[in-house]
C-alpha cells in the first residue's frame, strides 16, 4: 500500500545526484577490490617467499627437524631427517608422530606418559639406523608451537646426531686421563724408583754374596780333591774355615734369603704400579662393561700415592666379594682419583697450617641393597656452608692457580649421575672433614 | 574514521530528517570536507570530516552535539550488531557483550577493517548487574558510546542506567561509565 509520502515525486535533479553518488561509490569499491586483490596477491607472494626461505633455513640445519600440527600429524620434515632416519619424507608426512617415533624414546622416568610427547622436552635417545645398522646417539629436543595469540599449533621435534660429539667426549676423557697421568708422572716415577733402588742394591749384594759362595765352593772342591787323593785334609778344612771368616759366611746365609725376598717384593711392587697405570690409563670401551670397583679403587690409590703420602695415610676398607657392575671403568677411575686428590689437597692445607703432621683418607666400599656405596672420607678443612651448593658446578674451584680447574667434581657428577644413573653427595663440616658418597646401582 | 560510520550517519539522517535535509546538511558541510566524494564502508577518512557533518547536523536539527551523538549511537548498535552476524548469538545480555568489547569485538573490527581505531575500554569494577568501565578515545565520542550502550540494552531487551563522569587521564579526556542493568 502506498502512503502519501511515497506518492510525492522525487525531483529528477536529486535522483541524478544520488545516482551519480552511487555510481561513484561503485567505482570506488571496484577500485578498492582491485587494490585489495593486488595486495592479497603480493602478500601471498611474500608469504610464499617467507615459507620458502623458512624451508631453506630448516633444510640447512644440521639437525633433523620434524614439525607437526596441533593433532601431532607430521606436516614438515627436512632432508637431514631423511639422512638420519634413512626413510623417505613421504613416508613421514601426513602420519602421526605417535606412530612414527619410538614411544620408548619418551618412556623414561622424565617423559613417562604418552601425553608427554606433546610437551617441551630434552632427551638423549638411541636410534638403530635401518641401513647401516649402527646405533646412533641422538639429542632430542621437543618444543611446542604457539600462534601469536598463544594458541597451540603443533610441535617441533629436533634430532641432532651426537656421534661426533660422543667421539670428542671420549677423546676429551682420554686426554683428561692422560693429563692426570702426566700430573702424577713425577710421583709415579718416584714410586717406581724406590723399589727399583732396593732391587738394584739387593742385586749388588747378591752379586757380592755370590763371589763369597764361589770361594766357599772352590774351598769345598779343594776338600773334595784332598779326600779323593788322600791329601792334606786338615789343611783343606782350615782353608774352608778361613774362607768362611773372610766372606762372613753366617752373615751371608742370613741375609741372602732376605735380599732375595726383598727383591721379589720390589719387583712385585713395580709390577703392581705398572698394572695400576695400565688400568687407569686404558682408553676404556665406549660401552659399559663389567668391572670390579675394589680393583679400580686399589689401582687409583696406588698411582696417586705420591699425591697423598706426604700429607696423609690412606686406609681402604673394601668389602670383599662385591658384585661387579656394568660401568665405564676408565671414567669411574677418574672419579675416584678426583675424590682422592681433593681429599689430599684439603688435608694438605691443614698440614701446612701445622694442625697435624698427617691426615687420614679412608676409602670404603659396601653393598647397600641393590647399590654399591663408595665413601671417600678425609679429615681435611671441610667445605664452608656458603659454597656447598656450588661444589658440583663446572669451573667452580676454591683451589689456587695451577692446583684445580674446577672441573673435577663437575666431571664426577656427570659421570656418576648422568652416565651411571647413580648418586653423588657429600657431608662436610668445616675444620672436621668431608665425606663424599658415591652410590652406583649394581643392576642386579 | 571508517566509511562505515559516515554511511551510518547518512542513513540515520535520511531516515530521521529526510533525504532533502540530509542533502542540505552534506551540501553545507561540503566546502569544509577534506574528502569530497561519497564515503564507502571499507574506506578510512579524516575524523574532522565526521565532526564537520555532525556539526551541520546539530545546526540543522537544532539539538545539542551530545544529544545528536547519543541518538546516533542508539541507532547504530543494531546495524553494527547485524554486521557481526551469527556471532552475536554467543552473547545473551548487555553485560556479557560489553565485557568482550575490548578483547573480542574490537580485535575482530581491527582484523576486518584495515586502519580501524576503535576506542579502548578498561574494566574497573563489576557485579552481577553492574559494570564500571573507562572509555578512552582521542575522538572523545563518549556520548556516541553512551548511545551504543542504550542501543545494546535495547538489542538484548534490557534496560540500562548510565552514569558517567568525565576525567582527564594521561593528558586525554576519558569517561568513566557506571552501567546498571535491568532485566524485564
Amino acid at each position: 500500500m502506498s502512503t502519501p509520502a511515497d506518492s510525492i515525486p522525487i525531483p529528477v535533479e536529486r535522483l541524478s545526484r544520488e545516482l551519480a553518488r552511487e555510481k561513484e561509490r561503485v567505482r570506488l569499491l571496484e577500485e578498492m577490490v582491485e587494490s585489495k586483490t593486488r595486495e592479497l596477491y603480493e602478500e601471498k607472494q611474500l608469504l610464499s617467499s617467507t615459507h620458502e626461505s623458512l624451508q631453506r633455513v630448516i633444510e640447512t640445519l644440521p639437525s633433523a627437524v620434524i614439525v607437526t600440527d596441533g593433532e601431532l600429524i607430521i606436516t614438515q620434515i627436512n632432508s637431514r631427517a631423511t639422512q638420519i632416519f634413512g626413510i623417505e619424507p613421504s613416508l613421514f608426512l601426513g602420519k602421526s608422530i605417535l606412530g612414527t617415533l619410538k614411544r620408548e624414546w619418551f618412556a623414561s622416568e622424565r617423559y613417562g606418559s604418552d601425553s608427554a610427547i606433546a610437551k617441551e622436552a630434552e632427551a638423549e635417545v638411541q636410534y638403530h639406523h635401518p641401513i647401516s645398522g649402527n646405533l646412533m646417539p641422538l639429542a632430542l629436543s621437543v618444543r611446542p608451537l604457539f600462534s601469536a595469540q598463544q594458541e597451540f599449533r603443533g610441535m617441533v621435534y629436533m634430532f641432532t646426531d651426537l656421534s661426533a660429539r660422543k667421539g670428542l667426549e671420549r677423546d676429551l676423557l682420554q686426554a683428561q686421563k692422560l693429563e692426570s697421568i702426566g700430573r702424577l708422572a713425577a710421583g709415579i716415577a718416584h714410586e717406581l724408583n724406590t723399589p727399583a733402588q732396593y732391587v738394584r742394591d739387593n742385586m749388588l749384594f747378591l752379586g757380592d754374596a755370590f763371589g763369597g759362595f764361589e770361594k766357599i765352593i772352590r774351598a769345598l772342591q779343594g776338600l773334595k780333591s784332598a779326600v779323593e787323593s788322600n791329601g792334606d785334609l786338615a789343611a783343606a778344612i782350615r782353608h774352608i774355615e778361613e774362607v768362611e771368616k773372610v766372606i762372613d759366611f753366617d752373615y751371608l746365609l742370613e741375609e741372602v734369603p732376605e735380599a732375595i725376598c726383598q727383591t721379589i717384593d720390589g719387583a712385585q711392587h713395580v709390577a703392581r704400579i705398572v698394572k695400576s697405570m695400565k688400568v687407569f690409563a686404558h682408553p676404556g670401551a665406549p660401552k659399559k662393561s663389567h668391572a670390579d670397583l675394589n680393583n679400580l679403587i686399589d689401582s687409583t690409590v696406588t698411582i696417586s700415592r705420591n699425591e697423598w703420602k706426604y700429607v696423609a695415610e690412606v686406609e681402604t676398607k673394601l668389602e670383599a666379594d662385591l658384585p661387579t657392575i656394568m660401568c665405564l671403568a676408565g671414567e669411574l677411575s677418574q672419579v675416584f682419583l678426583n675424590l682422592i686428590i681433593n681429599a689430599a689437597h684439603s688435608i694438605e692445607d691443614r698440614v701446612k697450617r701445622g694442625e697435624y703432621e698427617k691426615g687420614k683418607i679412608t676409602i670404603s666400599t659396601h653393598l647397600a641393597g641393590r647399590d654399591i656405596e663408595i665413601l671417600v672420607a678425609d679429615n681435611g678443612c671441610g667445605v664452608p656452608d656458603n659454597i656447598k651448593h656450588k661444589l658440583f658446578e663446572p669451573f667452580f674451584t676454591t683451589k689456587g692457580v695451577g692446583r684445580g680447574t674446577g672441573q673435577g667434581l663437575s666431571f664426577c657428577y656427570s659421570c656418576v649421575v648422568d652416565k651411571h644413573g647413580g648418586k653423588i653427595s657429600f657431608d662436610s663440616q668445616t675444620g672436621v672433614g668431608t665425606t663424599f658418597k658415591v652410590t652406583l646401582p649394581t643392576g642386579h | 574514521m571508517k566509511g562505515e560510520v559516515f554511511n551510518l550517519l547518512e542513513q540515520y539522517l535520511v531516515e530521521h530528517a529526510g533525504p532533502e535535509l540530509c542533502e542540505q546538511i552534506h551540501a553545507k558541510a561540503a566546502p569544509e570536507l577534506e574528502y569530497k566524494g561519497p564515503h564507502i564502508g571499507p574506506g578510512t577518512y579524516e575524523d574532522r570530516d565526521f565532526f564537520t557533518i555532525l556539526k551541520e547536523t546539530v545546526s540543522a536539527l537544532g539539538i545539542s552535539a551530545d544529544a545528536a551523538a547519543l541518538a546516533f549511537g542508539k541507532y547504530c548498535f543494531p546495524k553494527l550488531a547485524a554486521r557481526f552476524g551469527d556471532r552475536m548469538r554467543d552473547y545473551h545480555n548487555t553485560r556479557e557483550f560489553l565485557l568482550v568489547i575490548q578483547d573480542v569485538i574490537h580485535v575482530e573490527v581491527k582484523k576486518l577493517m584495515s586502519g580501524a581505531r576503535p576506542p579502548n575500554f578498561y574494566y574497573v569494577d563489576q557485579t552481577e548487574d553492574s559494570l564500571t568501565m573507562i572509555y578512552d578515545s582521542e575522538r572523545n565520542l563518549h556520548c556516541f558510546a553512551e548511545g551504543l550502550f542504550y542501543g545494546c540494552a535495547a538489542y538484548f531487551g534490557e534496560t540500562i542506567e548510565v552514569k558517567k563522569e568525565l576525567l582527564a587521564y594521561q593528558g586525554r579526556k576519558c569517561c568513566i561509565f557506571t552501567l546498571t542493568f535491568g532485566r524485564p
